[in-house]
């Protein structure tokens, strides 16, 4: 078993990569691999809650992260400072969400076999 | 005089955006409406902001969340302010 990081930079619709990357990391858990999420940056935009896709004729795929425990992913982290610098809190993301620092997220980066950034 | 509607469409705001003519207009549209996370990199004492209403909601974000004076429009209203301007510039 290997243990997989994806790292989440972009803006939730900016392309289909955010997309592609959680189906990637549901099929991968599926197949008991270990996975965590790290979002940082324009990342941390894909947490934020009531989001309504269908408004912008894009599917509606972060809904998948409340759903993660179903996939016994239950390490999903986001950065303080990208938290900060949109001035955003805890309550303001879906649940379950662990919040890191700099040096906690260079040791999650050092935890895992294969890092995937986004 | 000519006018120009400014739409912005990222989060990166364009290098001219401290020096806009006064009758310009800025529209916020798609990933652009996360600017308004960070009021103070957009905020413009002389220009009313607007923001496409879908772009919004889709993004789960709500406009009592926003700290700056914003107009939120549909779609028609954006199709009005393309008229009433002489130039639309996508950023």
């Amino acid at each position: 078993m290997k243990k997989y990081l994806f790292i989440l930079r972009q803006a939730p619709y900016s392309s289909y990569q955010n997309l592609e990357a959680i189906e990637t990391a549901l099929a991968l858990a599926t197949f008991m691999q270990k996975v965590s999420l790290l979002f940082i940056e324009n990342g941390v935009l894909q947490l934020l809650r009531d989001q309504n896709a269908n408004l912008i004729r894009h599917k509606q795929f972060t809904q998948a992260y409340a759903g993660l425990n179903l996939f016994d992913i239950k390490d999903v982290f986001v950065s303080n400072t990208a938290l900060n610098q949109f001035g955003l809190r805890k309550e303001d993301l879906n649940s379950n969400i662990t919040i890191i620092n700099n040096s906690q997220i260079a040791t999650l980066m050092q935890q895992n076999d294969i890092v995937i950034t986004i | 005089m000519n006018t120009t509607l400014h739409i912005l469409t990222s989060t990166t705001i364009p290098s001219i955006f401290a020096s806009l003519g006064i009758q310009d207009s800025v529209l916020l549209l798609r990933d652009a409406v996360y600017l308004l996370l960070q009021p103070s990199q957009i905020e413009l004492p002389t220009h009313l902001i607007y923001v496409l209403s879908e772009d919004l909601a889709a993004r789960g974000m709500n406009i009592n969340d926003v700290k700056i004076k914003v107009e939120l429009i549909d779609y028609l209203r954006f199709v009005d302010l393309t008229i009433v301007h002489t130039n639309t510039v996508t950023w």
